[in-house]
């Protein structure tokens, strides 16, 4: 192990080594600024004081020189100059001209001598003021001008040593080691047995909450103290009272659902199981299924069997975090087999981070035994109504051909009806012409009551053989502008009446795909029983148009004329029923019924609604195909 | 656990180590060494205690720095002397290169191999002056008998031997009728008077009328007493080993101050009006001054009344 991770380790573990080495760093640091300080003070004192002592020296060996220096008494000098012979550390002293020659100096081999060394050529150039040459714990060399009524004539120099200062700072550094030593082994001792007392308490407390983390509730501290670790120790167990019976409750409340629930570990490890699910799965105890792999325990796919990637869903989505469901999956019973479940698997999180899941299931084998039932009966209805299916399609594939062959007979018999008709009329046309003298008044009546019976009679089968086409003759289906075909027709209702006054409103660009020649019809009939139908109105208004009507897009016709009694609305559409007699507005009853026909063989809807004498409104829809 | 604490105790070592550790500076002595090549030729220039040295070279210094800024190829050193004895010995040991003594001086350092080369211009200056205090009621030099006189020294021409000389011929016995302090300078003789430790005064009109600028208050309590009769002044040796021109070259420069205004201006804190060229010749007078000084009142230089060694 790296030592700063040993360090690190040691650091972290250990609130009693934490102590001790903050207290340990805190002497260290605090007796190494003190001890440091004191050294810079002390060293700042003694060169300051070397340096006055050594200022004071030279000045005064200047001022002493100055007259020798003037009189170039060199003996003179060199007496000067030996006089500072007993100055204490006195390395040098020494007169120089301002040209750098010695003139006079305590090593008298230096005389007539000239100074070589750059710090001392400093000298030379220099002002008339005092020069510091060297400053340092080793030396104070100081040179003082030598004047002369304001000129320098020359330089007084002295080198003082500084062991002896520096052998104090020395003296003064050991001692503040051995002091600081001192102070962090007894702050560190110190700090050990404070470290000690206080984290007894502590580790007991840790030891406690291990034996929590490992699952016992029935431990406890039971500290009797009044210090902050007594405290805690009360406040644990106080915790620990309420943990226990805040589990018990959740294990009851889970205890008494009927679901079967149990917890899963990321890695798919059963780490709780109720009693519904220990029941279902037929285990006695929850240390049976705890601890063990999910898919063991259940196996949801197959009884017995895993997926190919050697995880249950179960286990996968629980170590994916997501959730899971499934309405047809079958656990394993122990030792009974297995039964079917609708399970669900919720992920539960933690601060983001998926810490395991929550399954709960149900039995579902009732459920399904139901289901079964249902699909039993579903099987036997859905049998019946192919049967009648059949049937309905065998009946209305008769119906057809029997409509069939009555439409044939009804186009056969009114076509073969037209000519005994043609002649009861032709003939009572020339009876009344060629016979008109001969027949008295009543006869000549009769006469024309057949011959309008007979034209009658002849409209009549015209109108069934329209009838009858409407229904065989075959779609030829096409663009088809309404608009304009309601145009026309209305056009063609205005010449037959051209003094009445009638107001016709008919939408543009109404168009239709469908039979044009049928669709001109429907028109016809509709708008034709709207102007018949106004005609005793003063002020007619005729409308066609397209609108929404019952949820859909219908085309309709409205007016205001005599209206219909919508108690009678049954029988609009069906041939030869009138709500009108023939003598308020002319008309067969068959006109309502081909658009009935024309507008379903198109695939619409055709509906009336009015009221008598409040008008009427016909809408019509033309199928898919044809709207 | 244990490989912490090791590495903790390896730490305590560590701080321990550094904590005791301390920068020691490199140590320094200073290197000496022959001249520096390419350095000029240096010459003392010394000047008899016409003033104490400090004054000296107050006054004689700018004079040397001309002379030194006229002169590129040399360079001269101004030299006092502490005292005339001590000025005397140099010229006898041959150790200045140039002088200017008292022209007794000047006669004897010819003897030493100087030669003359200028001397101070201005020889009516050159004379003895014997001041006494206004409050001491001498106003005759008869009346110094039995009294004090302080001169600088012995050798010193105008301010001891003429002075000397007058006061023998005028009936005072120097050295036993009057008693003679030497104090070393012109200065120092002045002020012996005005301190009342001597009742006269023996100098020369130079450093008197210095007095007189300069302690205007105590000069004013002071007189004139009495003033010789002039003589050669001061002159200019060089020692005869030095090269010629330097001889040459300063005797001119010296010639050369009074023709401008710098050099007025210098001669004038001397006081001098100029220097002027001269040769041994010019110091004839002062020898015959000299031997009736001998035969009048003693050897020159040495202490009137004294016993010859």
């Amino acid at each position: 192990m790296s030592p700063w991770r040993s360090l690190w380790r040691a650091w972290t573990g250990s609130l009693r080594n934490r102590l001790m080495v903050s207290v340990l760093t805190v002497h260290a640091v605090l007796m190494t600024v003190f001890v440091l300080d004191l050294l810079d003070k002390e060293r700042e004192f003694n060169r300051k004081d070397s340096r006055l002592g050594a200022e004071a020296l030279v000045h005064t060996f200047a001022t002493n020189a100055t007259s020798w220096v003037l009189a170039n008494d060199l003996v003179g000098l060199m007496e000067t100059v030996q006089s500072l012979n007993r100055f204490p550390e006195l390395r040098y002293a020494m007169v120089l001209s301002p040209e750098g020659q010695v003139l006079a100096s305590s090593d008298p081999q230096q005389r007539g001598q000239f100074v070589r060394d750059a710090v001392s050529l400093r000298l030379l150039g220099a002002g008339p003021e005092d020069v510091p040459l060297v400053v340092n714990d080793d030396l104070i060399d100081l040179a003082a001008p030598v004047i002369s009524g304001g000129r320098l004539v020359g330089w007084a120099r002295v080198g003082i040593g500084q062991q002896q200062a520096s052998a104090n700072l020395t003296d003064i550094a050991r001692t503040g080691l051995l002091a600081s030593l001192a102070a962090m082994v007894i702050g560190t001792l110190a700090a050990y047995l404070i470290a000690k007392g206080t984290t007894r308490g502590l580790a007991s407390l840790a030891k406690l909450a291990d034996e929590v983390r490992s699952g016992r509730r029935d431990v406890r501290a039971r500290s009797t103290g009044e210090d902050e670790v007594g405290r805690l120790g009360r406040d644990l167990d106080a915790m620990l009272d309420a943990l226990t019976q805040s589990e018990e409750q959740v294990t009851l409340l889970l205890n008494s659902t009927a679901e079967g629930i149990f917890g899963l570990s990321p890695d798919g490890t059963v780490t709780f199981a109720n009693r519904a699910c220990l029941r279902m799965l037929g285990y006695d105890r929850a240390a049976q299924v705890l601890g063990r792999r999910a898919c063991e325990v259940v196996s949801p796919n197959r009884p017995g069997r895993r997926d190919g990637s050697g995880e249950c869903e179960i286990e996968r989505a629980a170590r994916e975090g997501r959730m899971a469901h499934s309405a047809e999956q079958v656990f394993l019973r122990e030792g009974t087999g297995s039964f079917p479940v609708e399970f669900w698997s919720y992920p539960i999180q933690r601060a983001g981070q998926c810490v395991g899941a929550v399954v709960t299931f149900v039995d579902i084998t009732e459920r399904q035994q139901l289901l079964d039932q249902i699909r039993g009966a579903n099987e036997v209805l859905e049998l019946r109504v192919k049967e009648r299916t059949q049937q309905l399609e065998t009946a209305n594939r008769q119906m057809v051909a029997v409509n069939k062959e009555l439409e044939m007979f009804s186009y056969s018999a009114s076509h073969d009806l037209r000519a005994p008709l043609r002649s009861i009329d032709g003939f009572s046309e020339i009876l009344l012409a060629d016979y008109q003298d001969r027949l008295d008044e009543r006869g000549r009546d009769y006469l024309g009551r057949v011959r309008a019976a007979s034209q009658r009679m002849a409209e009549l089968i015209d109108d069934l053989l329209m009838l009858s086409r409407v229904t065989r003759a075959s779609l030829e289906l096409e663009p088809v502008d309404l608009s304009k075909i309601a145009a026309e027709v209305m056009e063609a209702q205005r010449a037959t009446e051209p003094g009445r006054e009638a107001e016709v409103l008919i939408a543009s660009g109404l168009t239709a795909h469908g039979d044009a020649k049928l669709l001109r019809a429907v028109l016809e009939n509709l708008l034709g029983n709207s102007w018949n139908y106004s005609s005793r109105v003063p002020r007619c208004r005729i409308e066609f148009g397209q609108e929404r009507a019952q949820g859909r897009n219908a085309f309709f016709v409205r007016d205001n004329g005599a209206g219909f009694d919508m108690a009678y609305s049954n029988k609009l559409f069906v041939p030869f029923q009138r709500l009108h007699s023939a003598k308020e507005f002319p008309g067969n009853g068959v006109g309502l019924a081909s658009v009935a026909r024309i507008i379903r063989r198109h695939g619409g809807d055709v509906w009336a609604q009015g009221a008598v004498g409040q008008g009427a409104t016909f809408w019509f829809t033309l199928g898919d195909s044809a709207g | 656990m244990r490989r912490a604490g090791q590495w903790l105790a390896a730490a305590l070592l560590a701080w321990a180590s550094l904590a005791g550790c301390a920068e020691r500076p490199a140590p320094y002595a200073p290197q000496f060494g022959p001249a520096p090549a390419g350095q000029k030729p240096s010459y003392s220039f010394g000047i008899h205690p016409l003033h104490n040295p400090r004054t000296l070279f107050q006054i004689y210094g700018p004079m040397v720095d001309r002379l030194n800024a006229r002169i590129p190829q040399a360079r001269f050193r101004l030299e006092a002397s502490r005292s005339y004895a001590d000025f005397e010995r140099k010229l006898e040991r041959r150790e200045l290169d140039l002088a200017l003594p008292n022209p007794w001086q000047t006669l004897r350092s010819l003897r030493q191999g100087y030669r003359v080369i200028a001397k101070m211009g201005e020889d009516s200056a050159f004379r003895g002056t014997i001041l006494v205090r206004r409050d001491s009621g001498i106003r005759e030099l008869s009346q110094l008998k039995g009294r004090s006189l302080s001169a600088p020294s012995a050798t010193a021409l105008a301010a001891a031997m003429m002075p000397f000389f007058l006061l023998q011929s005028a009936g005072v016995a120097v050295g036993s009728e009057l008693a003679v302090v030497f104090v070393g300078s012109q200065e120092s003789s002045i002020e012996s008077v005005f301190q009342h430790k001597t009742d006269a005064g023996a100098t020369w009109p130079v450093p008197w009328r210095g007095f007189q600028a300069k302690h205007p208050a105590e000069a004013a309590e002071l007189l004139v007493l009495a003033e010789t009769e002039p003589l050669v002044n001061n002159g200019v040796v060089v020692r005869d080993d030095l090269p010629a021109w330097v001889g040459e070259r300063f005797g001119e420069e010296l010639v050369r101050l009074s023709q401008d205004e710098e050099g007025r201006a210098l001669l004038a804190s001397i006081p001098l009006a100029e220097f002027e060229l001269a040769t041994a010749k010019t110091y004839e007078p002062v020898a015959r001054f000299l031997d009736l000084y001998a035969s009048k009142v003693g050897p020159p230089g040495a202490v009137p009344g004294a016993q010859p060694p």
